[in-house]
């Protein structure tokens, strides 16, 4: 049963090739008249498609005479098809190498992903947008919403002087709160690093000033609260500093030299400055 | 009432999907004529569940039915109506349903397009597939987490968010989406077909002659969604670009590509008889990645493979994916004998020897972008970690890709079948050349020094002057009947892309992206252009709060980038003021709002010829159309030329004598 399908796919085949290279002569002498072939390429195609006609109608006559049930020994692979099997060899070979190569680039062009990055692909982050979102957060009172904003902006952006300084305000502002050097220390290192990453930026000033008087350091928070009106800040925003800067310089002028520092002082300011 | 009416209409198409099924299938084993003719008139039935279905939901959306679940998260009493209405693609849910409904007008037109041939098993068969696709569909909008008519807990909020901050920001999402889905949808039918030819075991040429014109029609579709989809990337994500490599663009793109291989192969098996399998295979893949595109959008594996195994929707469509690749390729196999080319290729230096060529770029191309569209989701499979593959992964592998088939856009058309001479190709292409060159020359002479770029300029100009060619040689012979059919349109989409091509490499070689801190009444100088920074304002919105930053541009008039902060969103939406010529776009952002009395940060990108990327995208959607539209009936192996002339070399006329 499965021999007869065989054989019935093979006349198939073949009958499918004869009716092909039959329309194909007819095709080519269509082309030739329109002067799409050279007459020396018609010639050869023309040649080559009666070869493969007369192979194809001898086939098929020999199908007709033969015993059904008998194929015959099976034919010995010739140099056509040895040459077939080499150049599909050689095509899966192609592939596979040029899948590879692909594969190693695509693992050498792959990088950590970022909270704000997509899987694939680059869009220029959008900085400002998140800044907007992270001092609309703070102004709310939502600080912890606006450190994860200023977090993921500092991801993207580590020397972003804005995102620096308000989440090492409201780091520094939490270590105070809940009596934690560490987090304090780590709050002030990172609006310090705003102040080296844009020197002319005045709100780390404000900021450091602000913590340095919670904490208890006048003198410290003097310096910075100077520098800070030294920056040209808005009119509005330099007048809260200036009472930060009267009470820094009362503290000062109201504490013994020999005295120590207290350890906190008055409760940090809550909202943006 | 609506989510009753929804979910029978949901129920009512998938039962009626299922009878469909049944009834042709019966048919088709008892070889019954009758039941055939019956089962032509469920696709009728699954487009009325799928419109009611639609119409519930649009309805309650547009009356703010906040007792659905799906309402009470995509509208708002501030959400204008625009944005209501298109509130049902904004989510998951949703956008299935539209998927739903799409896929129902297709079966439907199939069954009218095909109802004098209802008894014959190719179209049978082809129905039985696209009601099975239906029914899944149906039976996915059953599913827990992607059920749109699901119903709150408890009382009914007063209120919701509206839709996503960035789909109700411009009224482009009224149609770039639906425009998409128009494509991704109706890759089905050649589907449908393929799989019909595959098990009836007719996998001759008709099945390709019976889906070519839906194929196209599909594909003009895909283009023009891929088109608006940078085009609102443009104009509404306020970055400068038009395309970034996400995985959601890599998604929509990968079958764009698969269905352009095919549309140009498919020629190929007309003509010469060959490619039979590799045809079929690209039908089946550019289906299967249209559910591909659709798992990893939908899914919620983008936001981690571990979202992924916690939704309910991700594995039910991945399984369907999985059959579909199962089937088809089960089918291939089992018709292996069946599907073998009697036609070979007499010379490389030929017409389908460069079709062979632009399907082997195009497929390499698809696979790059899959590599790099999967590889994080592998990687983080593997090694619980996350990765991401940049832009540059993209461009550095594309690029060349893109180039070759460029090249092979502008001699291709110039090609005979069979075999070229040397005499005929440089007959054919000297004014090509010409042009080329010229274009390298110019742009060379202008300081432009990428490769790449000018690569791009050179052979832009050789496919436009191709086309041209072609076109022109058309027109003198048949007028503007010259113009239409498959050839000649596809001349005309040659030339959309050609336009694309130039605006690209312009945009990308010459644009100029910068940021400038202003205060109010501070002018600056970018690329030529002078901005004058007037101050801000705040304004309200019935949906936002935006921020709006009041600049004048080179003396004109005022012009207003803003930051918009929607009810109950927490994220600022940047937006655009885009001054866009033919020559040159304008594009400013502001990029960060004052803090406290500093300066405002503006950011400008100044970029040439982006309005030739849309006008190049519609040239392409026109040829698209003239493409479907009905070109002179014939033999589809005619020869690519006239009937000689006078002329020892005589020009080709694929108007007239090329397969439509």
């Amino acid at each position: 049963m499965a021999e007869r399908a065989t054989l019935g796919d093979e006349d198939g085949r073949l009958t499918d090739e004869r009716r092909f290279l039959l329309a194909s002569l007819d095709d080519l002498e269509a082309e030739r008249a329109a002067g799409d072939l050279a007459e020396d390429d018609y010639l050869v195609l023309r040649a080559g498609y009666e070869r493969r006609a007369v192979d194809v109608l001898a086939a098929l006559a020999a199908d007709d005479t033969e015993p059904q049930g008998d194929t015959g020994p099976a034919e010995a692979p010739g140099p056509t098809s040895r040459h077939r099997r080499a150049r599909r060899a050689l095509v899966v070979v192609a592939v596979a190498g040029a899948a590879l190569g692909a594969g190693l680039v695509v693992d050498g062009s792959a990088g950590n992903r970022l909270p704000t990055q997509t899987i694939t692909g680059s869009l220029p982050p959008a900085i400002g947008n998140e800044l907007v979102d992270a001092q609309a957060d703070l102004v709310r009172g939502d600080e912890l919403q606006a450190l994860k904003l200023f977090e993921e902006v500092l991801a993207a952006q580590p020397n972003e002087p804005e995102a620096l300084a308000y989440s090492g305000w409201i780091v520094a502002n939490a270590g105070e709160a809940s009596k934690n050097p560490t987090l304090l220390a780590r709050g002030v290192a990172s609006i310090q690093d705003a102040e080296r990453a844009d020197p002319s930026y005045p709100d780390p000033h404000l900021l450091l000033g602000l913590v340095r008087l919670g904490t208890g350091d006048p003198a410290a928070a003097i310096t910075e609260l100077r520098s800070y009106l030294a920056l040209g800040p808005p009119a509005a925003d330099a007048q809260a500093a200036r009472s930060a800067l009267a009470k820094a310089e009362a503290d000062v002028a109201s504490t013994p030299a020999s005295a120590p520092a207290p350890a906190h002082g008055s409760g940090p300011p809550t909202g943006r400055p | 009432m609506n989510a009753a009416v929804g979910h029978s209409a949901v129920l009512l198409g998938l039962v009626g999907a299922l009878v469909g099924i049944a009834v042709l299938g019966w048919g088709l084993a008892r070889g019954k004529p009758g039941l055939l003719r019956a089962g032509q008139s469920y696709p009728w039935l699954v487009l009325l569940a799928a419109a009611a279905a639609v119409g519930a939901m649009e309805h309650a959306l547009v009356t703010r039915d906040f007792s659905l679940a799906y309402v009470a998260q995509n509208d708002g009493l501030g959400t204008p109506l625009l944005f209501r209405i298109t509130g049902m693609w904004s989510a998951l849910q949703g956008s299935l349903l539209l998927w739903t409904l799409i896929l129902a007008g297709y079966l439907a037109a199939v069954a009218w397009h095909f109802r004098r041939r209802a008894t014959d098993p190719l179209v049978a068969w082809a129905t039985l597939v696209g009601l099975a696709v239906a029914a899944f569909f149906f039976g996915l909008l059953l599913v827990g987490a992607a059920d749109p008519f699901r119903t709150v807990v408890g009382a009914a909020p007063t209120n919701g968010p509206g839709p996503n901050p960035l789909l109700q920001d411009n009224p482009l999402v009224a149609f770039h989406p639906p425009m998409l889905y128009l494509g991704f949808v109706g890759f089905t039918v050649p589907f449908m077909f393929a799989v019909a030819a595959l098990v009836t075991g007719r996998v001759g040429e008709g099945w390709l002659v019976e889906t070519r014109r839906w194929t196209l029609f599909a594909w003009g579709f895909l283009t023009l969604g891929l088109v608006l989809g940078m085009f609102w990337s443009y104009e509404v994500l306020g970055w400068g670009g038009y395309w970034s490599w996400d995985p959601v663009e890599n998604a929509a793109l990968l079958p764009w590509l698969t269905g352009t291989a095919f549309l140009h192969s498919v020629m190929v098996q007309e003509r010469r008889g060959m490619l039979r399998v590799w045809n079929l295979s690209l039908v089946l893949a550019t289906f299967a990645l249209t559910i591909f595109g659709t798992f990893l959008t939908r899914s919620g594996v983008l936001v981690s493979v571990h979202s992924f195994s916690t939704s309910s929707v991700g594995p039910v469509i991945l399984a369907f994916f999985g059959a579909v690749l199962l089937i088809g390729v089960g089918l291939i196999v089992w018709r292996g004998e069946q599907l073998r080319s009697p036609g070979s290729i007499d010379s490389p230096l030929s017409r389908e020897g460069a079709f062979l060529a632009n399907n082997l770029a195009f497929g390499a191309f698809a696979f790059v972008i899959l590599l790099g569209t999967v590889f994080p989701l592998l990687f983080e499979v593997l090694h619980h970690a996350t990765v991401s593959v940049g832009a540059p992964y993209f461009d550095t592998m594309t690029a060349p890709l893109a180039l070759t088939l460029l090249f092979l856009m502008a001699v291709a058309p110039a090609l005979p079948w069979r075999k070229a001479s040397a005499s005929v190709l440089l007959h054919r292409l000297r004014w090509p050349a010409a042009a080329g060159v010229a274009a390298v020359v110019a742009t060379s002479a202008s300081g432009l020094h990428d490769v790449t770029a000018v690569a791009a300029f050179g052979l832009g100009a050789v496919v436009a002057v191709s086309a041209l060619r072609q076109l022109a040689l058309s027109f003198r012979q048949r007028g503007f009947r010259g113009l239409v059919g498959r050839v000649n349109g596809g001349m005309v989409v040659h030339l959309g892309v050609a336009i694309m091509a130039v605006a690209f490499a312009a945009s990308a070689a010459y644009g100029q992206r910068g940021q400038l801190s202003l205060r109010p009444g501070q002018t600056a100088r970018f690329d030529g252009h002078t901005i004058t920074y007037l101050g801000t304002r705040t304004r309200s919105y019935p949906n936002r709060r935006a921020l709006e930053a009041e600049l004048r541009l080179d003396g004109g008039p005022v012009v207003s980038p803003a930051i918009s902060v929607f009810s109950f969103g927490y994220e600022g939406i940047g937006t655009p003021a885009i001054d866009s010529g033919l020559t040159q776009d304008v594009y400013l952002t502001l990029d960060s709002s004052p803090v406290g009395h500093g300066p405002t940060v503006i950011g400008v990108v100044v970029q040439p010829l982006i309005a030739w990327l849309w006008i190049g995208g519609g040239v392409m959607g026109l040829g698209a159309a003239l493409a479907a539209f009905p070109g002179r009936r014939r033999r589809p192996t005619a020869p690519a030329s006239a009937p000689g002339g006078a002329d020892a070399l005589p020009e080709p006329a694929l108007a007239v004598t090329g397969a439509d």
